[in-house]
């Protein structure tokens, strides 16, 4: 319910607010990057792979977009297996090789489907 | 009898058990910790050494969801959705009244030792956490409210663990070298000398 007096919105609205999930993200890119500085190398890389998870969060905070289910699922992968960098850098690796196949072959395909020829000629 | 005396054998074997079982839970259910129960948490810190005797260590429990929710935004490696954070933090002036700068750095290990109490508390009470240093450190000391004197060393996160949490990470190979006596001597133990 917004404040009558400023048109925002208070309490849980406000905190779940997509405004409120943009700027959260920002600080999380923010305190990550200052991170980086010291942390091992290889957490930068987790840094930015859960960047993307927390992107596709926006969807559950707003009707305004249209929930992509490609990177729901990409959201769903990372997730269950970002931790794989504590045990092995080699298969965190191979996680973000096969998640970068995995956009890649998405943009192909959605470039394709807006009537952009990718074949090579 | 001193108190050290009086650990029964199925004491010892818990503590061994409860070692085993602890491991880095990042996936919480929403359950609330009791108050009584982070009060035991907060015992098994200050029941950790520090150096020289010094009381120089402090703790900061963090039960209001609102704090922890604001913590969990400038901690990039704070995964999970836990119900309460222990941070183990050192007052730097009373660390150099009660020595030396050194007490500095040893405060470091001295922080490791309250954390890993903390875990092994709370792995016992049915609990689950891990330690976390990926935060901001100015960021968390702005909205702790502390002195500039004042340094946090670890956050430890704590929550009942979620049932379908992911299956413990192995330890990676090398992660158990001993060695008896000198560098590169195998430790061996004859296998009925237990």
């Amino acid at each position: 319910m917004p404040d009558p007096a400023t048109d925002q919105p208070k309490g849980q609205a406000a905190i779940d607010s997509l405004e409120q999930h943009v700027f959260e993200l920002s600080l999380y890119l923010l305190t990550a990057a200052r991170g980086c500085v010291g942390e091992p190398q290889i957490y930068g890389p987790l840094r930015l792979v859960e960047g993307v998870s927390r992107l596709a969060t926006l969807y559950s905070k707003t009707d305004k977009l249209k929930p992509d289910e490609f990177l729901l699922k990409a959201k769903k992968e990372i997730d269950e297996n970002e931790n794989l960098v504590m045990a092995s850098e080699e298969k965190f690796i191979a996680l973000m090789d096969r998640l970068i196949a995995e956009f890649t072959s998405e943009l192909e395909r959605r470039y394709a489907a807006a009537g952009y020829s990718t074949a090579i000629e | 009898m001193t108190e050290r005396q009086t650990v029964s054998s199925s004491q010892v074997s818990s503590i061994f058990d409860i070692m085993r079982k602890r491991h880095a839970c990042r996936q919480f259910d929403s359950r609330p910790v009791p108050p009584g129960i982070l009060d035991k948490l907060v015992y098994a810190a200050h029941r950790a050494p520090t150096a020289g005797n010094a009381p120089y260590r402090f703790v900061v429990v963090v039960n209001d969801q609102t704090l922890l929710r604001m913590v969990r935004l400038v901690s990039p490696g704070f995964f999970g959705d836990c119900s309460a954070g222990i941070f183990i933090c050192t007052d730097l002036d009373v660390a150099k009244e009660s020595g030396s700068d050194v007490l500095n750095e040893i405060a470091h290990i001295d922080a490791g030792a309250a954390a890993e109490n903390v875990l092994l508390a709370a792995y016992s009470l049915g609990l689950a956490g891990s330690f976390i240093r990926s935060y901001s450190e100015s960021a968390v000391s702005k909205l702790l409210r502390l002195p500039d004197s004042c340094r946090t060393e670890l956050l430890v996160s704590i929550g009942y663990p979620a049932k379908d949490e992911q299956k413990p990470l192995k330890k990676r190979k090398g992660a158990t070298i001993t060695y008896a006596d000198r560098f590169g001597r195998p430790w061996t133990v004859p296998r009925s000398g237990d």
